[in-house]
């Protein structure tokens, strides 16, 4: 069974990975506050999973593409 | 109603919009140096209060306002906006004073010397640069005072936000500190203060007036654009500032039969303020009495475009912050600081699907562009909040803007009246990629019929006198 107290650590210990990772280093405090939105940043996120890509479509990383008409051969 | 009268201060006579300046300036009811010395005098009396300027540069100023009154009397016109005072914000380089984005981090020279392409262009159209203005930290964060930030206070109420980030833009052009201006807007950073503040602010289509020079944020989405009274003046701007492939200026004309988008879950949140939504819906009957036509849309994933949005800002941020926010992580404001990190909390995977989300969302809006030609919503669903306690994350849910930044395309923020609190509030009118001249030519048009974009702050008018 997990409480919402492991949840918490839990959280907090990914947070504290992931910014150690990436060389950073807040103080607990600050790291407190990041662990207490990170579960709802992390939901927002997964969100994004959900939305249906249309088949053959490729991430808007080409800004002329995603400006231009929409990739016709796709969508027929 | 008189419009030349209206485009005038009530206070002191400033012209309040470029086009009347320039009419002034060619009718020689006013010399450029005049005109400049007008609203220095404004400056020394507001900016103690306002805290617009990062860095004034009056004295370069006196200089090109000279050459300018010299070029007026032999005849030499250098362009539409010779000897109007403009400003830029401090995340865009210019040759005569340092960028320091409002940072104690930002202490190396950046673009040194040299101006972005953005700024020589209002230079090389006459404008006369008075200074560069204040940003919140790095375009990103909040005003924080334990990292000597300088906070900039907005001109309808000292206590109240300007809107950000291109907070000193906003609200300099409000106090008439200068009669236009740079702003860059990544998530709204120029439709935001505009809002607040009471003045119009665009948002080009992505990619059509250069960035290069520019503090960046998320490269994906940064864009540098016009702030100023009117959308007439933001049209003029644009067409000095951006590269040649875009349509220039407003599209004039009837709005007869523009059909125009709204999407009812937007104003019928919960958090959006009731007197908001009547401004909006005031606007919408002016729009369409005068011909357009409203039509009940649904944005396509709306939630998870400002999810995209933040997640796209925050990660593109953190690679050009990391190396320093390792080593300097104390300098940066609080604010920063957190946004920074979350985008060290966000995958590579995250990462690209946020761009396929992007994509999705984009094909979705071709089908909402065949059924409207422009999309309106208010701009931020509630009025300026206090400075005090200012607290960001509760500020992301009222703003509007981030759909259109994930997606690219053009958006302006126009005045559409103040609430019961007398502070302004912005109605925002978006279309698909590349029609900025329609989307500037529908603003012009409300602004033909309204005379919210030409008021004047009780407080600025009483200061002056």
């Amino acid at each position: 069974m997990t409480t919402d107290a492991d949840g918490d650590s839990a959280c907090e210990i990914t947070v504290r990975t992931m910014l150690h990772a990436a060389g950073l280093r807040p103080c607990d405090r600050e790291i407190a506050a990041l662990a207490g939105s990170y579960s709802t940043y992390r939901a927002q996120v997964e969100r994004l999973y959900s939305v249906p890509i249309p088949a053959g479509e490729s991430p808007a990383t080409d800004p002329v593409g995603l400006l231009g008409p929409s990739s016709v051969h796709a969508r027929e | 109603m008189s419009e030349r009268h209206l485009e005038r201060s009530l206070t002191d006579g400033l012209p309040l919009t470029m086009t009347e300046a320039a009419r002034g300036l060619r009718t020689r009811a006013w010399s450029a140096v005049e005109l400049l010395e007008m609203v220095v005098r404004r400056a020394q009396i507001l900016d103690p209060l306002l805290n617009v300027f990062a860095a004034d540069t009056f004295d370069t100023a006196l200089l090109a306002a000279r050459a300018a009154d010299a070029d007026f009397a032999s005849g030499v016109s250098r362009g539409p906006l010779q000897g109007i005072p403009v400003a830029v914000k401090d995340v865009l380089a210019t040759a005569d004073a340092p960028t320091r984005a409002n940072s104690a981090v930002m202490r190396q020279p950046f673009f040194q010397g040299r101006d972005a392409p953005a700024v020589s262009r209002l230079r090389e159209a006459g404008a006369t640069m008075v200074g560069k203005t204040a940003t919140m930290e790095f375009a990103l964060g909040a005003p924080d005072p334990t990292t000597g930030q300088i906070i900039t206070r907005n001109p309808f109420n000292t206590e109240r936000w300007t809107g950000g980030t291109s907070t000193g833009t906003g609200a300099g052009i409000g106090a008439g500190l200068f009669l236009g201006g740079l702003g860059s807007d990544t998530a709204g950073s120029i439709r935001i203060p505009a809002a607040m503040c009471g003045i119009t602010g665009f948002r080009p289509t992505y990619g059509t007036v250069p960035t290069i020079g520019m503090v960046p944020l998320s490269p994906s989405q940064d864009t540098v654009g016009p702030m100023a009274r009117s959308a007439r003046d933001c049209a003029l701007m644009l067409s000095v500032i951006a590269d040649t492939n875009l349509e220039r200026g407003v599209r004039r004309g009837s709005i007869e039969g523009i059909r125009i988008g709204v999407d009812p879950t937007l104003t019928d949140a919960p958090g959006c303020d009731a007197e908001v939504a009547d401004r909006m819906h005031d606007a919408l009957s002016l729009l369409t009495s005068m011909g357009a036509k409203v039509v009940s849309v649904t944005l396509p994933y709306y939630e998870e475009m400002g999810t995209v949005s933040t997640l796209l800002m925050c990660t593109e941020a953190l690679t050009f912050h990391r190396t320093r926010l390792q080593s300097h992580w104390s300098l940066y404001g609080s604010d920063t600081r957190a946004s920074l990190a979350l985008g060290a909390l966000t995958s590579s995977t995250d990462y690209v699907q946020a761009q396929y989300v992007r994509r999705a969302v984009s094909i979705a809006m071709d089908d909402i562009f065949s059924q409207v030609d422009m999309v309106a919503s208010p701009t931020t669903l509630t009025h300026a909040p206090p400075l005090e306690g200012l607290d960001l994350g509760a500020i992301v849910p009222v703003i509007t803007t981030q759909y259109w930044s994930a997606l690219r395309t053009p958006a302006v923020s126009i005045p559409m009246g103040l609430t019961s609190a007398g502070l302004p509030v912005g109605l925002q009118i978006a279309g698909r990629p590349f029609a900025d001249a329609e989307v500037l030519g529908l603003a012009d048009s409300f602004q033909q019929q309204t005379d919210f974009h030409l008021q004047e702050a009780p407080l600025i008018a009483a200061r002056l006198t």
